[in-house]
Protein backbone atom coordinates (compact mmCIF):
# COMPACT_ATOMS: atom_id res chain seq x y z
CA UNK A 1 0.00 0.00 0.00
CA UNK A 2 2.81 2.10 0.68
CA UNK A 3 3.48 2.38 -2.89
CA UNK A 4 -0.35 3.60 -4.11
CA UNK A 5 -0.04 7.14 -5.05
CA UNK A 6 2.89 6.49 -6.57
CA UNK A 7 0.73 5.20 -9.47
CA UNK A 8 -1.55 8.46 -9.71
CA UNK A 9 1.08 11.15 -10.32
CA UNK A 10 3.37 8.81 -12.62
CA UNK A 11 0.46 8.27 -14.61
CA UNK A 12 1.66 10.31 -17.61
CA UNK A 13 5.33 8.76 -16.99
CA UNK A 14 6.48 6.06 -19.63
CA UNK A 15 6.71 2.41 -18.34
CA UNK A 16 5.09 1.09 -15.77
CA UNK A 17 4.91 1.62 -11.42
CA UNK A 18 7.82 2.54 -10.20
CA UNK A 19 8.72 0.09 -7.48
CA UNK A 20 9.39 0.99 -3.85
CA UNK A 21 12.02 -0.37 -4.02
CA UNK A 22 11.12 -4.10 -4.07
CA UNK A 23 14.32 -5.28 -2.38
CA UNK A 24 14.60 -3.50 0.85
CA UNK A 25 13.93 -5.46 3.78
CA UNK A 26 13.68 -4.06 7.47
CA UNK A 27 16.85 -2.92 7.89
CA UNK A 28 16.69 -0.46 4.72
CA UNK A 29 13.02 0.82 4.98
CA UNK A 30 13.56 3.41 7.63
CA UNK A 31 15.80 5.37 5.87
CA UNK A 32 15.19 7.72 3.14
CA UNK A 33 16.14 7.43 -0.84
CA UNK A 34 19.23 7.41 -2.04
CA UNK A 35 18.72 11.16 -3.68
CA UNK A 36 18.05 12.33 0.17
CA UNK A 37 21.34 10.79 1.06
CA UNK A 38 23.27 12.48 -1.45
CA UNK A 39 21.64 15.89 -1.09
CA UNK A 40 21.58 15.71 2.85
CA UNK A 41 25.50 14.92 2.85
CA UNK A 42 25.82 18.40 1.08
CA UNK A 43 26.92 21.31 3.27
CA UNK A 44 24.25 23.35 4.72
CA UNK A 45 25.33 26.71 2.61
CA UNK A 46 26.85 24.72 -0.37
CA UNK A 47 24.66 25.02 -3.71
CA UNK A 48 23.30 21.81 -3.40
CA UNK A 49 22.71 22.34 0.35
CA UNK A 50 20.11 24.97 -0.74
CA UNK A 51 18.70 22.79 -3.48
CA UNK A 52 18.03 19.68 -0.88
CA UNK A 53 16.32 22.69 1.52
CA UNK A 54 14.08 23.82 -1.12
CA UNK A 55 13.45 20.20 -2.03
CA UNK A 56 11.53 19.71 1.41
CA UNK A 57 9.71 22.96 1.21
CA UNK A 58 8.44 22.53 -2.36
CA UNK A 59 7.30 18.66 -1.89
CA UNK A 60 5.62 20.12 1.83
CA UNK A 61 3.80 22.67 -0.20
CA UNK A 62 2.68 19.87 -3.27
CA UNK A 63 1.31 18.09 -0.27
CA UNK A 64 -0.81 21.05 1.26
CA UNK A 65 -2.13 22.23 -1.79
CA UNK A 66 -3.14 18.50 -2.72
CA UNK A 67 -4.76 18.15 0.05
CA UNK A 68 -6.73 21.50 -0.46
CA UNK A 69 -7.09 21.64 -4.02
CA UNK A 70 -6.63 17.98 -5.12
CA UNK A 71 -4.78 16.55 -7.72
CA UNK A 72 -5.81 18.30 -10.88
CA UNK A 73 -6.19 22.13 -10.12
CA UNK A 74 -2.33 21.82 -8.13
CA UNK A 75 -0.16 24.06 -11.03
CA UNK A 76 3.35 25.03 -10.24
CA UNK A 77 2.62 28.42 -9.80
CA UNK A 78 0.42 26.92 -6.93
CA UNK A 79 3.04 25.10 -5.41
CA UNK A 80 6.17 28.28 -5.49
CA UNK A 81 3.30 30.21 -3.89
CA UNK A 82 2.88 28.02 -1.31
CA UNK A 83 6.75 26.94 -0.95
CA UNK A 84 7.11 30.56 -0.88
CA UNK A 85 9.77 30.87 -3.88
CA UNK A 86 9.97 31.50 -7.52
CA UNK A 87 8.88 29.15 -10.63
CA UNK A 88 11.89 29.03 -11.65
CA UNK A 89 13.14 27.67 -8.03
CA UNK A 90 10.57 24.53 -8.31
CA UNK A 91 12.03 24.11 -11.90
CA UNK A 92 15.35 24.30 -10.92
CA UNK A 93 15.34 21.85 -8.49
CA UNK A 94 12.80 19.75 -10.09
CA UNK A 95 13.52 20.19 -13.99
CA UNK A 96 10.86 17.63 -14.89
CA UNK A 97 8.30 20.31 -13.58
CA UNK A 98 5.00 19.30 -12.21
CA UNK A 99 5.26 15.47 -13.04
CA UNK A 100 9.01 15.55 -11.07
CA UNK A 101 7.34 17.13 -8.07
CA UNK A 102 4.37 14.78 -7.69
CA UNK A 103 6.75 12.20 -8.64
CA UNK A 104 9.01 13.32 -5.66
CA UNK A 105 5.91 13.59 -3.01
CA UNK A 106 5.15 9.85 -4.00
CA UNK A 107 8.55 8.88 -3.41
CA UNK A 108 8.51 11.04 -0.23
CA UNK A 109 5.34 9.85 1.09
CA UNK A 110 5.78 5.99 0.28
CA UNK A 111 9.23 6.46 1.99
CA UNK A 112 7.23 8.08 5.17
CA UNK A 113 4.49 5.22 5.30
CA UNK A 114 7.28 2.62 4.67
CA UNK A 115 9.36 3.99 7.55
CA UNK A 116 6.00 3.87 9.83
CA UNK A 117 4.88 0.55 8.65
CA UNK A 118 7.96 -0.97 9.05
CA UNK A 119 8.91 -0.06 12.71
CA UNK A 120 5.69 -1.43 13.86
CA UNK A 121 6.05 -4.82 11.58
CA UNK A 122 9.59 -4.70 12.76
CA UNK A 123 8.51 -4.68 15.95
CA UNK A 124 6.15 -8.12 16.08
CA UNK A 125 6.93 -11.30 17.25
CA UNK A 126 4.62 -13.76 15.42
CA UNK A 127 3.84 -13.42 11.91
CA UNK A 128 0.35 -12.79 13.36
CA UNK A 129 1.36 -9.42 14.87
CA UNK A 130 3.56 -8.62 11.51
CA UNK A 131 0.21 -9.01 9.76
CA UNK A 132 -1.88 -6.35 12.40
CA UNK A 133 0.70 -4.41 12.47
CA UNK A 134 1.49 -3.79 8.73
CA UNK A 135 -2.54 -3.23 7.99
CA UNK A 136 -2.93 -1.11 10.98
CA UNK A 137 0.23 0.85 10.09
CA UNK A 138 -0.59 0.90 6.52
CA UNK A 139 -4.48 1.85 6.74
CA UNK A 140 -3.49 4.72 9.26
CA UNK A 141 -1.34 6.12 7.00
CA UNK A 142 -4.01 6.05 4.11
CA UNK A 143 -6.68 7.59 6.81
CA UNK A 144 -4.07 9.90 7.86
CA UNK A 145 -3.04 11.24 4.14
CA UNK A 146 -5.01 14.13 3.62
CA UNK A 147 -3.57 14.30 0.13
CA UNK A 148 -5.11 11.22 -0.53
CA UNK A 149 -8.55 11.44 1.07
CA UNK A 150 -8.61 14.93 -0.89
CA UNK A 151 -8.09 13.09 -4.48
CA UNK A 152 -10.09 10.37 -3.16
CA UNK A 153 -13.22 12.05 -2.35
CA UNK A 154 -13.19 14.48 -5.13
CA UNK A 155 -11.42 12.64 -8.21
CA UNK A 156 -11.83 9.20 -7.67
CA UNK A 157 -11.44 8.40 -11.44
CA UNK A 158 -7.97 9.53 -10.60
CA UNK A 159 -7.56 7.13 -8.05
CA UNK A 160 -9.42 4.25 -8.96
CA UNK A 161 -7.69 4.05 -12.73
CA UNK A 162 -4.59 3.90 -11.35
CA UNK A 163 -5.21 1.53 -8.19
CA UNK A 164 -7.22 -1.12 -10.03
CA UNK A 165 -6.99 -4.39 -12.00
CA UNK A 166 -3.41 -4.74 -13.33
CA UNK A 167 -2.00 -1.56 -11.31
CA UNK A 168 -3.73 -3.07 -8.39
CA UNK A 169 -2.23 -6.24 -9.03
CA UNK A 170 1.21 -5.01 -9.90
CA UNK A 171 1.06 -2.61 -6.76
CA UNK A 172 0.22 -5.81 -4.33
CA UNK A 173 3.41 -7.38 -5.75
CA UNK A 174 5.60 -4.16 -4.88
CA UNK A 175 3.70 -3.97 -1.30
CA UNK A 176 4.09 -8.45 -0.95
CA UNK A 177 7.45 -8.30 -1.79
CA UNK A 178 8.64 -5.40 0.61
CA UNK A 179 7.04 -7.07 3.53
CA UNK A 180 8.03 -10.47 3.00
CA UNK A 181 11.53 -10.30 5.04
CA UNK A 182 9.25 -9.00 7.98
CA UNK A 183 7.83 -12.53 7.58
CA UNK A 184 10.86 -14.64 6.82
CA UNK A 185 11.03 -15.82 10.49
CA UNK A 186 8.11 -17.51 10.39
CA UNK A 187 7.27 -18.57 7.24
CA UNK A 188 9.53 -20.12 4.26
CA UNK A 189 9.67 -17.87 0.58
CA UNK A 190 6.66 -19.07 -1.49
CA UNK A 191 4.26 -19.07 2.00
CA UNK A 192 5.68 -15.66 3.12
CA UNK A 193 5.03 -14.07 -0.06
CA UNK A 194 1.40 -15.01 -0.16
CA UNK A 195 0.81 -13.68 3.59
CA UNK A 196 2.71 -11.29 3.20
CA UNK A 197 0.42 -10.49 -0.52
CA UNK A 198 -2.84 -11.17 1.42
CA UNK A 199 -1.92 -8.55 4.11
CA UNK A 200 -1.36 -5.75 1.29
CA UNK A 201 -4.63 -7.14 0.24
CA UNK A 202 -6.28 -6.52 3.54
CA UNK A 203 -4.96 -3.04 3.22
CA UNK A 204 -6.34 -2.50 -0.29
CA UNK A 205 -10.04 -3.90 0.51
CA UNK A 206 -10.40 -2.50 4.01
CA UNK A 207 -7.99 0.56 4.08
CA UNK A 208 -8.60 1.88 1.01
CA UNK A 209 -11.98 0.77 -0.71
CA UNK A 210 -13.64 -0.58 2.79
CA UNK A 211 -16.96 0.07 3.77
CA UNK A 212 -17.88 2.70 6.66
CA UNK A 213 -19.12 -0.03 8.82
CA UNK A 214 -15.86 -1.02 9.54
CA UNK A 215 -12.95 1.11 10.54
CA UNK A 216 -9.50 -0.64 9.91
CA UNK A 217 -7.08 1.82 11.53
CA UNK A 218 -8.45 0.08 15.17
CA UNK A 219 -6.16 -2.27 16.20
CA UNK A 220 -8.78 -4.20 17.95
CA UNK A 221 -10.68 -4.46 14.96
CA UNK A 222 -7.97 -5.62 12.97
CA UNK A 223 -6.86 -7.67 15.73
CA UNK A 224 -10.39 -9.63 15.30
CA UNK A 225 -10.03 -10.01 11.43
CA UNK A 226 -6.70 -11.36 11.35
CA UNK A 227 -7.01 -13.44 14.39
CA UNK A 228 -10.64 -15.08 12.77
CA UNK A 229 -9.79 -15.22 9.16
CA UNK A 230 -6.17 -14.63 8.16
CA UNK A 231 -4.28 -16.88 11.11
CA UNK A 232 -5.27 -20.12 10.87
CA UNK A 233 -4.38 -20.13 7.65
CA UNK A 234 -1.12 -19.24 8.52
CA UNK A 235 -0.95 -22.01 11.45
CA UNK A 236 -2.08 -24.52 8.34
CA UNK A 237 1.11 -22.92 6.42
CA UNK A 238 3.63 -23.99 9.73
CA UNK A 239 2.18 -26.94 9.52
CA UNK A 240 1.98 -26.75 13.27
CA UNK A 241 -0.33 -24.18 14.51
CA UNK A 242 2.06 -22.60 17.03
CA UNK A 243 3.66 -19.29 15.53
CA UNK A 244 7.12 -19.51 17.36
CA UNK A 245 10.05 -18.60 14.72
CA UNK A 246 11.74 -20.79 12.06
CA UNK A 247 14.54 -18.02 12.15
CA UNK A 248 15.77 -17.43 15.89
CA UNK A 249 15.36 -13.45 16.46
CA UNK A 250 17.86 -12.22 18.73
CA UNK A 251 15.79 -13.30 21.67
CA UNK A 252 14.90 -16.39 20.66
CA UNK A 253 18.64 -16.97 19.46
CA UNK A 254 19.38 -16.09 23.25
CA UNK A 255 17.10 -18.54 24.74
CA UNK A 256 17.92 -21.18 22.38
CA UNK A 257 21.79 -20.98 23.13
CA UNK A 258 21.04 -21.44 27.05
CA UNK A 259 19.06 -24.69 25.82
CA UNK A 260 22.32 -25.65 24.20
CA UNK A 261 23.84 -24.87 27.42
CA UNK A 262 21.17 -26.62 29.67
CA UNK A 263 21.67 -29.88 27.21
CA UNK A 264 25.47 -29.91 27.18
CA UNK A 265 24.77 -30.18 30.61
CA UNK A 266 22.32 -32.31 31.46
CA UNK A 267 24.04 -34.41 28.37
CA UNK B 1 -47.91 -3.42 -15.96
CA UNK B 2 -44.69 -4.88 -14.49
CA UNK B 3 -45.38 -7.46 -17.76
CA UNK B 4 -45.30 -4.97 -20.29
CA UNK B 5 -42.98 -2.39 -19.43
CA UNK B 6 -40.19 -5.03 -18.71
CA UNK B 7 -39.33 -5.19 -22.13
CA UNK B 8 -38.97 -1.61 -22.72
CA UNK B 9 -36.33 -1.69 -19.86
CA UNK B 10 -34.51 -4.26 -21.28
CA UNK B 11 -34.75 -3.20 -24.92
CA UNK B 12 -33.33 -0.29 -23.44
CA UNK B 13 -30.36 -1.21 -21.44
CA UNK B 14 -29.54 -3.70 -24.86
CA UNK B 15 -29.53 -0.65 -26.76
CA UNK B 16 -27.48 1.25 -24.63
CA UNK B 17 -24.82 -1.50 -23.90
CA UNK B 18 -24.63 -2.02 -27.84
CA UNK B 19 -23.72 1.53 -28.16
CA UNK B 20 -20.99 1.55 -25.15
CA UNK B 21 -19.81 -1.70 -27.34
CA UNK B 22 -19.47 0.59 -30.45
CA UNK B 23 -18.59 4.02 -29.64
CA UNK B 24 -17.74 3.59 -25.65
CA UNK B 25 -19.21 4.83 -22.20
CA UNK B 26 -18.12 8.92 -22.90
CA UNK B 27 -19.67 8.98 -26.31
CA UNK B 28 -23.02 6.92 -26.24
CA UNK B 29 -25.51 9.54 -26.25
CA UNK B 30 -29.91 9.24 -25.26
CA UNK B 31 -30.51 9.67 -29.00
CA UNK B 32 -28.16 7.01 -29.67
CA UNK B 33 -29.45 4.67 -26.99
CA UNK B 34 -32.80 5.11 -27.99
CA UNK B 35 -32.34 4.92 -31.51
CA UNK B 36 -30.70 1.49 -31.26
CA UNK B 37 -34.02 0.46 -28.74
CA UNK B 38 -36.18 1.20 -31.08
CA UNK B 39 -38.22 3.61 -28.77
CA UNK B 40 -38.59 7.43 -28.36
CA UNK B 41 -36.38 9.88 -26.70
CA UNK B 42 -39.57 10.48 -24.31
CA UNK B 43 -39.97 7.02 -23.53
CA UNK B 44 -36.50 6.76 -22.47
CA UNK B 45 -36.57 9.49 -20.82
CA UNK B 46 -39.74 7.70 -19.06
CA UNK B 47 -38.03 4.78 -18.23
CA UNK B 48 -34.58 7.09 -16.84
CA UNK B 49 -35.33 10.20 -15.61
CA UNK B 50 -32.39 10.37 -14.82
CA UNK B 51 -31.18 10.65 -18.54
CA UNK B 52 -27.93 9.95 -19.60
CA UNK B 53 -25.99 8.92 -16.09
CA UNK B 54 -29.03 7.23 -14.81
CA UNK B 55 -28.63 5.02 -17.70
CA UNK B 56 -25.11 4.19 -17.71
CA UNK B 57 -25.66 3.27 -14.39
CA UNK B 58 -28.43 1.17 -15.28
CA UNK B 59 -26.43 -0.58 -17.41
CA UNK B 60 -23.34 -1.18 -15.58
CA UNK B 61 -25.44 -2.88 -12.97
CA UNK B 62 -27.57 -4.80 -15.47
CA UNK B 63 -24.57 -6.11 -16.90
CA UNK B 64 -23.12 -7.51 -13.25
CA UNK B 65 -26.98 -8.98 -13.05
CA UNK B 66 -26.28 -10.76 -15.91
CA UNK B 67 -23.03 -12.12 -14.46
CA UNK B 68 -24.51 -13.87 -11.44
CA UNK B 69 -26.79 -15.41 -13.08
CA UNK B 70 -24.52 -16.87 -15.20
CA UNK B 71 -22.39 -17.58 -12.13
CA UNK B 72 -25.25 -19.35 -10.13
CA UNK B 73 -25.69 -21.34 -13.36
CA UNK B 74 -22.23 -21.99 -13.89
CA UNK B 75 -22.15 -22.85 -9.74
CA UNK B 76 -25.35 -24.94 -9.63
CA UNK B 77 -24.05 -28.37 -9.35
CA UNK B 78 -20.80 -27.31 -7.13
CA UNK B 79 -20.66 -29.75 -4.12
CA UNK B 80 -18.60 -28.08 -1.25
CA UNK B 81 -17.69 -24.57 -0.21
CA UNK B 82 -14.13 -24.76 -1.11
CA UNK B 83 -15.72 -25.58 -4.50
CA UNK B 84 -17.93 -23.19 -4.91
CA UNK B 85 -14.89 -20.60 -4.14
CA UNK B 86 -12.84 -22.43 -6.68
CA UNK B 87 -15.17 -22.26 -9.61
CA UNK B 88 -16.33 -19.05 -9.04
CA UNK B 89 -13.17 -17.35 -8.70
CA UNK B 90 -11.94 -19.51 -11.99
CA UNK B 91 -15.06 -18.47 -13.73
CA UNK B 92 -15.10 -14.79 -12.61
CA UNK B 93 -11.54 -14.00 -13.27
CA UNK B 94 -12.42 -15.37 -16.97
CA UNK B 95 -15.08 -13.87 -17.36
CA UNK B 96 -13.54 -10.55 -16.53
CA UNK B 97 -10.72 -10.93 -19.06
CA UNK B 98 -13.09 -12.00 -21.86
CA UNK B 99 -15.25 -9.75 -21.48
CA UNK B 100 -14.48 -7.56 -24.64
CA UNK B 101 -16.65 -4.01 -23.90
CA UNK B 102 -15.26 -4.05 -20.24
CA UNK B 103 -11.83 -4.86 -21.05
CA UNK B 104 -11.88 -2.02 -23.96
CA UNK B 105 -13.40 0.59 -22.02
CA UNK B 106 -11.03 -0.07 -19.20
CA UNK B 107 -8.09 0.74 -21.81
CA UNK B 108 -9.79 3.34 -23.42
CA UNK B 109 -11.75 5.01 -20.81
CA UNK B 110 -11.21 4.54 -17.51
CA UNK B 111 -11.73 7.63 -15.68
CA UNK B 112 -15.17 6.88 -16.80
CA UNK B 113 -15.50 3.66 -15.84
CA UNK B 114 -14.10 3.48 -12.64
CA UNK B 115 -16.03 6.19 -11.00
CA UNK B 116 -18.95 3.94 -11.25
CA UNK B 117 -17.21 0.98 -10.28
CA UNK B 118 -15.60 2.59 -7.09
CA UNK B 119 -19.66 3.98 -6.00
CA UNK B 120 -20.93 0.49 -7.33
CA UNK B 121 -18.36 -1.24 -4.70
CA UNK B 122 -20.58 -1.73 -1.79
CA UNK B 123 -23.32 -2.44 -3.77
CA UNK B 124 -21.14 -5.27 -5.67
CA UNK B 125 -19.58 -6.33 -2.38
CA UNK B 126 -23.47 -6.78 -1.41
CA UNK B 127 -24.05 -9.06 -4.28
CA UNK B 128 -20.84 -11.76 -3.73
CA UNK B 129 -21.51 -11.95 -0.13
CA UNK B 130 -25.42 -12.48 -0.59
CA UNK B 131 -24.37 -15.15 -3.51
CA UNK B 132 -21.94 -16.60 -0.90
CA UNK B 133 -23.73 -17.19 2.24
CA UNK B 134 -26.47 -19.90 1.73
CA UNK B 135 -23.29 -21.99 0.97
CA UNK B 136 -21.83 -20.89 4.00
CA UNK B 137 -25.02 -20.98 6.01
CA UNK B 138 -25.28 -25.06 4.42
CA UNK B 139 -21.66 -26.19 5.23
CA UNK B 140 -19.65 -26.81 8.58
CA UNK B 141 -18.17 -23.59 9.57
CA UNK B 142 -15.95 -23.45 12.21
CA UNK B 143 -17.67 -22.95 15.83
CA UNK B 144 -17.49 -19.49 16.56
CA UNK B 145 -17.51 -17.83 13.32
CA UNK B 146 -20.19 -15.30 12.33
CA UNK B 147 -21.39 -16.65 8.55
CA UNK B 148 -22.59 -12.86 7.65
CA UNK B 149 -19.30 -11.39 8.93
CA UNK B 150 -17.34 -14.37 6.97
CA UNK B 151 -19.12 -13.74 3.74
CA UNK B 152 -18.71 -10.29 3.46
CA UNK B 153 -15.01 -10.92 4.43
CA UNK B 154 -15.16 -13.53 1.28
CA UNK B 155 -16.36 -11.32 -0.44
CA UNK B 156 -14.18 -8.44 -0.69
CA UNK B 157 -11.43 -10.73 -0.90
CA UNK B 158 -12.93 -12.59 -3.53
CA UNK B 159 -13.76 -9.35 -5.65
CA UNK B 160 -10.26 -8.57 -4.99
CA UNK B 161 -8.56 -11.51 -6.09
CA UNK B 162 -10.80 -11.51 -9.39
CA UNK B 163 -9.56 -7.81 -10.19
CA UNK B 164 -6.09 -8.11 -9.40
CA UNK B 165 -4.70 -12.11 -8.91
CA UNK B 166 -1.55 -10.60 -7.76
CA UNK B 167 0.98 -13.78 -7.43
CA UNK B 168 -2.30 -16.10 -7.77
CA UNK B 169 -2.47 -17.76 -11.06
CA UNK B 170 -5.83 -18.37 -11.34
CA UNK B 171 -5.64 -20.89 -14.47
CA UNK B 172 -3.10 -23.57 -12.26
CA UNK B 173 -6.38 -25.71 -10.22
CA UNK B 174 -3.41 -26.37 -7.65
CA UNK B 175 -2.68 -23.00 -6.75
CA UNK B 176 -6.44 -22.06 -6.68
CA UNK B 177 -7.08 -24.87 -4.51
CA UNK B 178 -4.17 -23.73 -2.11
CA UNK B 179 -5.74 -19.96 -2.71
CA UNK B 180 -8.87 -21.42 -0.96
CA UNK B 181 -8.02 -23.71 1.46
CA UNK B 182 -5.76 -21.77 3.39
CA UNK B 183 -5.94 -18.35 2.63
CA UNK B 184 -9.55 -17.83 1.95
CA UNK B 185 -11.29 -20.38 4.28
CA UNK B 186 -8.35 -21.28 6.46
CA UNK B 187 -10.24 -19.56 9.80
CA UNK B 188 -13.91 -20.29 8.02
CA UNK B 189 -14.21 -24.00 6.91
CA UNK B 190 -12.26 -26.97 8.42
CA UNK B 191 -10.66 -28.73 5.77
Amino acid sequence: MEAAPLVLVRAKGPGGVPCPDATAGPRSAGSSTGSDHRESAAAPGSPAGRANRYRERVIDATLECLGELGLAATTVDDIARRAGCSRATVYRVFPGGRDAVLAAVVETEAARCMADVAVRMGAATTAQDVVIEGVVGACRWIAGNQALAKIMADEPGVVASWLAFEREGRLLGHAARWAVPFLRRWLAGRDALRVAEWAARLVFVYGLYGPATHDPTDEVWVRHLVGTFVTPGIEMLRGTGDLTPIVPGPAQAARASDQNDQNDQSG
Amino acid sequence: MERVERPVRERILEGTYACVARWGLGKTTVEDAAREAGVSRATLYRYFPGGRDELIDAVVLWQFLRFFSRLYEELHDAGSLPEVLERALVFARRALLEHEVLQRVLATEPEVLMPKLTTERERLVGMVSGFLLPYLAHHAVTDGVDVHEASDYLARMTLSLISAPGHWDLDDPAQVADLVRVHMLGGIAAS
